[in-house]
């Protein structure tokens, strides 16, 4: 009986991978365009039809790991690149991805949103939200605030740069308070949300996230909220950082003129009103209607702060060391 | 007549590495090489050293690996002798636990540990090498357990009947028995330990870095490629001549599934109190992935599965579960395939005649110590023009799983085809039979066992595979544990839930393959 076993089995997986690797090889005869994105970049099914229907072109999504990934392949690859178009390159990274060249021409705007201190409402009770910076360093917000690590963390670095841009060269001054007063900070951006927040079994009531969580929290509830319900989570608005993420045509393509017409699709209406509910941004494009989540639970920021693409690129590395030495001592 | 019984296979020994030495070689060694010329400023090759950040990431690498290593050999040469000496009820069970535990993905244990460790135990070396322990005991239980096996319970008694107590008998009985087989298990958990990534990420918190997150932060978040290649590279010369070191005159040890109770003794209370330990250890991070699964903020609710399994629908998620499943399958199927061969033929080519090259064979260690995001931009500026523009196809990722997968297929058959005794082929050819004849009528029904551990290890390596996979150029669907990584990168009680369950699933699929071969105690 044992005798049996193990020969059927090797057969079996042979036969498989024949099977599977003559199937994989097929001749495509239309036009097919490679878009570079970032893993979580998950547009909803049939998203790209709409262009094939007009041009004919097929899309094809090729994953590079994350935003900071993708830059780093997209540079090492630039005038020969893995794909026609990319997708997502934000503010914190576009200096770095236009110094090696990686466009064919200036990259668009195709969305934006905001890093902002979250806070979980039923948590806080009694206690008034913080608004502001400053607000997060008073006393009755101590032991409350969970950052993530910006050496490691997209959404730490930019909150990093609300910071600088908020106080200048006294920074790091705000942070010795942040410090005294308790801060709590993580590696990534899910721990610090699905760990150390009071919503998720934390003990951390508030917590850098984006300014659109909180309709993604009424979004992904369960059971469902009834319509008017009031939000889980708030915002406080004067903490916000603005991310602006863009997208181009890679150097180096061979079909520069379509790869230009899908770059103007992704920032055409149609694409761009699927991003709320599917990426949590805002589109760039000023003429398409937010989805009713977005209007009742993303509140608008007024004010966000900001630096230029260039000071980020040029600072990055000191601001994090720097930022290390305070915080992590 | 003495050369004629010395059959093909063991004739054209060398060639048989043939495989593996160009698998090695194609997805590690040469774009390494084209990566080092391109990228690496000479300067960086001294200079990088005396970087404060990466001296602290040397030190703490070596310090962690140090640390777990002993605490993993402890603690595993404890439940191995139990797991060998005594039957019990739920044994096979608890081995199969620890087995499944050594394949799973990072990412997944570490939420796991995060939820079952009380907050002031999060970001310490403690929790780091709590979680070595539960990833690499399997590596000391499948690899001493073997030799354990083999030694009765008559030559323990016998010793204790000739006056020696319980800890000679230890030092001059067990020990020189499991000698080498606990070196070779030591060794592979430090390298293991060394290069963890995921693992001192989630539960190092800040600050705390190992050498392959700082090659990382170079390469990815600083932008300073130089750097980070001269520390890979390093890297892999580290580990590579280390093992070359160890192994000088050591054999490689098996490593298998099967791993039997050589006694039907019944477990006194201090046995049963480690066993006891040890279930609740490799139970509760499973325990809490499926509550956290059907947790909905306060709630407890099926949505979190029922999204992931499509049967809800969900608004502003895109899951296809049953895509990545079938993608991760086909990926796990491609990477044994070359996986099991290379590593079988290369098994052959270390051993000759029952004697070990066990220099050698360490070298199949070399695609572990390779740092997975150098190993992805080295294979973008190496297979980037014609006729090997294959850069971002999808054959790469079963390719380096295939490459992380062999050197345990080596592991796992080696000490198999030496023990193979040369006599018997000797008769085999003596009787008439060819070399073919030989080979798949003798060779191959005794190494079926091994071969079969070979394919279950290559596929849970290849299924929770994650920080090589997440790097390279993916346009197919997802594998598994990157839809895992999607969903925990969503606010929201279901994406969560879907995230939790999802890693459940991944402990399942892992935990059937290994069953499947696993099912038999094989003695």
């Amino acid at each position: 009986m044992k005798q049996a076993r193990a020969l059927p089995l090797i057969a079996a997986v042979l036969t498989t991978c024949t099977i599977i690797a003559s199937c994989s090889s097929d001749s495509s005869t239309t036009q097919e365009l490679t878009l570079l994105a970032y893993d979580s970049f998950t547009p909803p099914e049939g998203a790209f039809e709409e262009f094939t229907q007009e041009t004919g072109i097929t899309v094809q999504i090729a994953f590079s790991g994350d935003a900071g990934e993708m830059v780093a392949k997209a540079s090492l690859t630039a005038g020969n690149p893995e794909g026609d178009v990319i997708w997502g390159v934000d503010n914190t990274l576009i200096s770095r991805a236009t110094e090696s060249k990686i466009f064919a021409s200036d990259p668009i705007e195709v969305d934006y949103g905001y890093v902002c201190v979250n806070f979980d409402i039923e948590a806080l009770g009694q206690v008034q939200a913080p608004m502001t910076l400053d607000d997060l360093i008073l006393p009755e917000y101590k032991g409350m605030l969970v950052v993530e690590n910006p050496a490691t963390s997209s959404t730490g670095l930019a909150f990093l740069l609300a910071t600088i841009a908020a106080f200048g060269d006294s920074w790091p001054d705000y942070w010795q308070q942040l410090v005294a007063n308790d801060v709590l900070v993580v590696d990534s951006w899910d721990e610090a949300y699905y760990t150390a927040f009071t919503r998720y079994g934390g003990d951390r009531p508030l917590v850098v996230s984006y300014s659109t969580s909180p309709p993604a929290e009424v979004i992904f509830a369960d059971p469902p909220l009834p319509a008017g319900s009031p939000a889980l989570t708030g915002v406080a608005a004067g903490t916000c950082f603005k991310q602006v993420e863009y997208a181009g045509v890679l150097r180096g393509t061979e079909f520069t003129k379509q790869a230009q017409q899908l770059v103007d699709y992704l920032a055409g209406p149609t694409f761009q009103a699927l991003l709320p509910e599917s990426l949590f941004v805002y589109p760039a494009n000023k003429d398409v209607e937010l989805p009713q989540s977005f209007i009742d639970y993303a509140p608008k920021i007024v004010n966000s702060f900001s630096l230029p693409s260039e000071d980020i690129a040029k600072n990055r590395q000191s601001w994090t060391d720097q930022w290390s030495a305070i915080v992590l001592q | 007549m003495v050369s004629h019984s010395s059959s093909v296979i063991v004739r054209h020994v060398r060639l048989l590495a043939t495989p593996a030495t160009i698998l090695v070689l194609v997805a590690a060694v040469i774009p390494l090489v084209v990566l080092s010329t391109t990228v690496v400023r000479s300067a960086d090759i001294i200079s990088i050293w005396q970087n404060p950040a990466v001296q602290k990431a040397l030190v703490f690498s070596l310090w962690q690996a140090l640390l777990s290593t002993i605490f993993t050999i402890l603690v595993g040469l404890i439940a191995t002798w139990y797991l060998t000496r005594y039957q019990f009820r739920g044994r096979q069970a608890l081995i199969t636990l620890i087995t499944v535990s050594f394949v799973l993905p990072t990412v997944t244990v570490g939420a796991a540990f995060i939820a079952v460790l009380p907050s002031w135990l999060h970001h310490s070396t403690f929790a780091i090498v709590l979680a070595h322990l539960f990833f690499n005991i399997s590596i000391v239980v499948r690899t001493v357990g073997p030799r354990w096996n083999s030694m009765s319970d008559q030559l323990i008694d016998s010793a204790r009947t000739l006056g020696a107590t319980p800890l000679q008998t230890w030092r001059h009985v067990i020990m020189p028995l499991g000698k080498s087989a606990i070196y070779s298990s030591a060794a592979l958990t430090f390298f293991m330990c060394f290069t963890s990534y995921g693992i001192v990420t989630i539960l190092g918190g800040p600050g705390l870095a190992t050498l392959d997150i700082e090659i990382y932060r170079r390469a990815v978040q600083l932008g300073d490629l130089s750097g980070a290649t001269v520390l890979a590279v390093a890297q892999m010369l580290f580990i590579t001549i280390a093992s070359l070191i160890w192994s000088r005159s050591r054999s490689v040890e098996l490593m298998t599934f099967r791993v039997a109770a050589v006694s039907q003794h019944k477990p006194a209370v201090v046995p049963k109190l480690f066993i006891g330990a040890l279930t609740i250890f490799f139970l509760a991070p499973l325990l809490a992935l499926s509550i956290a699964s059907i947790r909905t903020g306060q709630n407890w609710s099926f949505s979190g599965w029922k999204v992931l399994l499509g049967i809800q629908n969900q608004r502003g998620l895109q899951v296809d579960i049953w895509q990545a499943l079938l993608t991760s399958g086909k990926y796990a199927l491609i990477a044994s395939c070359i996986a099991l061969p290379t590593g079988v033929a290369a098994t052959y080519a270390f051993s000759k005649n029952g004697s070990t090259n066990g220099r050698w064979s360490s070298l199949a260690i070399l695609p572990l110590s390779i740092s997975p995001v150098v190993v992805g931009l080295a294979i973008l500026v190496t297979y980037d023009f014609a006729p090997f523009e294959f850069r971002s196809s999808w054959f790469l990722i079963p390719i380096v799983h295939a490459a992380i997968a062999m050197p345990f297929v080596v592991r796992a058959t080696l000490p198999v085809v030496q023990g193979i005794p040369p006599d018997l082929r000797s008769a085999a050819a003596t009787l008439g039979a060819s070399p073919w004849r030989r080979f798949c009528f003798i060779e191959i029904p005794l190494l079926r066992p091994a071969i079969t551990t070979g394919i279950a290890f290559s596929m849970a390596i290849s299924l929770g595979e994650f920080g090589a996979t997440s790097f390279l150029t993916r346009r197919e669907s997802q594998t598994l544990p990157i839809v895992i990584a999607d969903l925990f990168g969503k606010a929201g009680v279901i994406p969560r839930a879907s995230g939790m369950a999802a890693s459940l699933l991944l402990v399942i699929v892992t935990g059937i393959i290994v069953l499947s071969v696993d099912r038999k105690p094989h003695v």
